[in-house]
């Protein structure tokens, strides 16, 4: 049964590289920092400065820190929306256009699972590494471009997710299951043709 | 002291609310949009007439701008008119009622569904406290929005349905209040059903019992004699006319309902929920999302608590349903994460950061440190809001507000001559609702000479008359070639009436009207036939 599980997995994360290679044929992954110069944001910063009634809340909410870290925020908050790697950021795309699901729907379960249910010691590690690296490539701009490197991390988050359901509730984990092996099979096969 | 403690922290709470809430209030948003201001002309008809701007009397759905206006709102302005008059702040006024009577509702309600313990109204005092900060609710508790209103009635069914649960006649209130809510606004014309048929599977046993049928069967004859108003029309093209117009269901959009899935995701993502917010102008504050920044490690450990630690399960199954079904009605729509249709999920997100503080707060054993954290959060939160809310939104955001009529009315009232016409330009936005409320003409008149559909067809006829005349005032499209061999006044917007048009066709420049970023609003010119 794991060996079945895992299988199932992998066939959930291939979808992404299957994706990743059919949209990213031309893509640059020369880095873009959030730090360089905005000269546009400045100018909004600037006329925002002169709407409030004094200098210490203009310069608390209006400052050059602000329109790095509204970027920086931006990229964090891609990276944690499900709609990123199940939707391709719809409702809301991105406007560099790397709007591909990366994730079949159905695997939305286990995931939720691994994140909200599942326990184990290593755990802790792991998120702990994964939100590192997510805090890390959100410092850059063109951020959907190295997301390849979280996918690693999406294969033991079903795994684990789906093997933990079938171990606490045999009927949900195989709900679960077979919801993905459909999806998985029709978006694949999509894919392929 | 410890005594009275709590009843200290929910006054200070609600004042909290209130503040935020009452600053500025009926001034800002600058402005009256055209659906609040048909709205308070629509109650002002009704004081005066009892009947509609379109001659309908009591109407069960405003028909207004043919988007059939849910019609509890309406009615509860009517009281308003005469201690306030006809103006942005009784318009807007039972929001505000309805925003803060929410945050003690809330506070009993989660003491209803815990054990009343200290834990529990501490639990209680922080959910209040956040709902009086939120974004969320404080921005539709300043404007004329149905959602607010129908959000309190739909809790106070809660409420008082779990009373039911101890003493049966507390049945009737509930039933009154779910049928009140069915129509106090679109969303709630599926939540309520669906809250309902959870109730009813989840307490079957108890409401079907001996002492429990007779008052059930009252309670759903009560509720459905309320809701006979809205059934009557419920097939009619009125009343279907909003879901027509925004359902992905519906053959007129191109967004199908394989759009549903991220549609209904969106409203739980902390991307939507902590950071991007609304994308509609009236419905968000620039630079602020529906929850602030801070919150959203609160959300991601409240979820995690919410699963994983015990909790009351009356609590439990309350957040639960609110945050399954909450965003189904919004999600069912085209427009993404829109908060005016997915308000109630306010709460149990509420609920969620709430579980998470309330656990956070009990690991710190320092008092100070304890007091210090949260007034420098409440500090930061309102700080932002007012700069969000009150200076960026007012700059920004005026025009979305119809911002400019109440100035225009002043010019016509104290500056133009009374005996020569006037055409107000109605080819971008329909100003004849913002017209009507700050010159508040005889709305018997206005019936007369506004004749545009029969109160037999009045839910199906779905023509519209877009010129309005009031008084010496048509509004319709400016005909260049005609308009300026009448002797007239002409008002327009900056595209209606351009500078070279004032100078092409002659025209005397009477006022122009400014936003507050010093772009023009409206102009206002005379002929010279």
């Amino acid at each position: 049964m794991k060996k079945l599980i895992l299988l199932l997995a992998v066939l959930s994360v291939l979808l992404w590289p299957v994706n990743y290679f059919s949209v990213n044929r031309k893509i640059s992954l020369v880095p873009q920092m959030i730090s360089e110069p905005d000269y546009q944001g400045r100018q909004l910063i600037l006329r925002n400065t002169y709407l409030y009634p004094n200098v210490p809340l203009a310069r608390f909410f209006q400052n050059k820190a602000v329109i790095i870290t509204n970027k920086y925020l931006n990229n964090f908050f891609d990276f944690i929306d499900p709609g990123y790697y199940l939707f391709g950021s719809h409702p809301r795309e991105l406007v560099d256009g790397q709007n591909y699901t990366r994730l079949p729907l159905f695997a939305l379960i286990p995931i939720l699972w691994f994140l909200f249910k599942f326990k184990n010691k290593r755990k802790k590690i792991f998120l702990l590494i994964l939100t590192g690296l997510l805090l890390i490539l959100s410092l850059f701009l063109n951020h959907p471009v190295y997301d390849f490197l979280l996918w690693p991390f999406f294969l033991p988050m079903i795994y684990f997710g789906l093997l933990d359901i079938w171990q606490k509730n045999k009927n949900l984990g195989i709900a679960a299951s077979s919801l993905l092996l459909l999806e998985v099979i029709l978006e694949l096969s999509r894919v392929i043709s | 002291m410890k005594k009275y403690f709590f009843i200290i922290g929910l006054i200070i709470a609600i004042s909290l609310g209130f503040f935020v809430r009452f600053y500025k209030f009926g001034k800002a948003p600058a402005g009256l949009y055209l659906d609040e201001a048909g709205q308070g002309y629509s109650a002002y008809s009704i004081l005066k007439t009892g009947k509609d701007e379109f001659g309908m009397p009591f109407p069960a759905a405003f028909r207004s701008f043919n988007d059939y206006k849910t019609p509890v709102y309406i009615y509860l302005i009517v009281p308003l008119i005469p201690i306030f008059g006809l103006n942005t702040f009784s318009i807007r006024l039972p929001s505000f009622i309805f925003s803060i009577l929410s945050l003690p509702l809330l506070y009993f309600l989660i003491l209803k569904l815990t054990d009343k313990s200290s834990k529990s109204k501490k639990f209680a005092l922080i959910s209040t406290i956040f709902l009086a900060i939120s974004p969320w609710h404080v921005l539709f508790g300043r404007t004329n929005f149905e959602c607010n209103v129908a959000l309190f009635f739909l809790l106070l069914a809660y409420y008082l349905f779990q009373f039911a649960l101890e003493k049966p006649k507390f049945l009737l209130f509930s039933a009154i209040f779910f049928a009140i809510a069915l129509p106090a606004y679109h969303s709630e014309r599926i939540l309520v059903p669906l809250m309902v048929i959870f109730l009813f599977i989840k307490y079957f046993k108890i409401i079907t019992s001996r002492s429990y049928l007779k008052y059930t069967l009252i309670s759903l004859f009560l509720a459905l004699a309320i809701s006979i108003p809205t059934i009557r029309i419920i097939n009619t093209p009125g009343f279907l006319a909003r879901a027509s117009t925004l359902s992905i269901l519906s053959p007129k959009n191109s967004w199908g309902i394989k759009e549903w899935p991220s549609l209904y995701l969106s409203y739980l993502s902390p991307r939507y929920l902590f950071w991007l917010g609304d994308s509609g102008p009236r419905s968000s504050y620039p630079g602020l999302s529906v929850f602030y920044l801070w919150q959203l490690p609160l959300y991601l450990y409240g979820l995690y608590l919410l699963f994983n630690r015990k909790i009351p399960s009356k609590l439990k199954s309350f957040i639960l349903l609110l945050l399954i079904i909450s965003p189904i009605p919004a999600s069912l729509t085209r427009d993404p994460f829109s908060t005016i249709r997915a308000l109630p999920l306010v709460i149990p997100i509420i609920l969620i950061c709430s579980l998470s503080t309330a656990d956070i707060l009990e690991r710190i054993s320092s008092l100070i440190l304890k007091s210090i954290l949260i007034t420098l959060v409440l500090f930061y939160s309102i700080l932002k809001l007012y700069s969000s809310g009150y200076i960026l939104n007012e700059y920004y955001r005026a025009p979305y507000w119809n911002y400019g009529w109440e100035q225009v009315t002043d010019v016509i009232k104290q500056e133009l001559d009374p005996k020569l016409p006037i055409i107000v330009d109605n080819a971008r936005n329909e100003p004849y609702s913002q017209l009507l409320v700050f010159m508040k003409p005889d709305p018997a008149v206005y019936q007369r000479e506004n004749f545009e559909v029969s109160n037999q067809d009045y839910y199906s006829y779905m023509g519209r008359n877009t010129t309005k005349k009031i008084g010496n005032i048509t509004t319709r499209g400016i005909n260049w070639v005609e308009d300026k061999k009448v002797d007239q006044y002409l008002i327009g917007d900056d595209l209606a009436i351009s500078l070279p048009q004032i100078k092409d066709n002659h025209l005397i420049l009477i006022k122009e009207i400014d936003y507050p970023d010093g772009s023009p609003a409206f102009r206002i010119v005379k002929t010279k036939p």
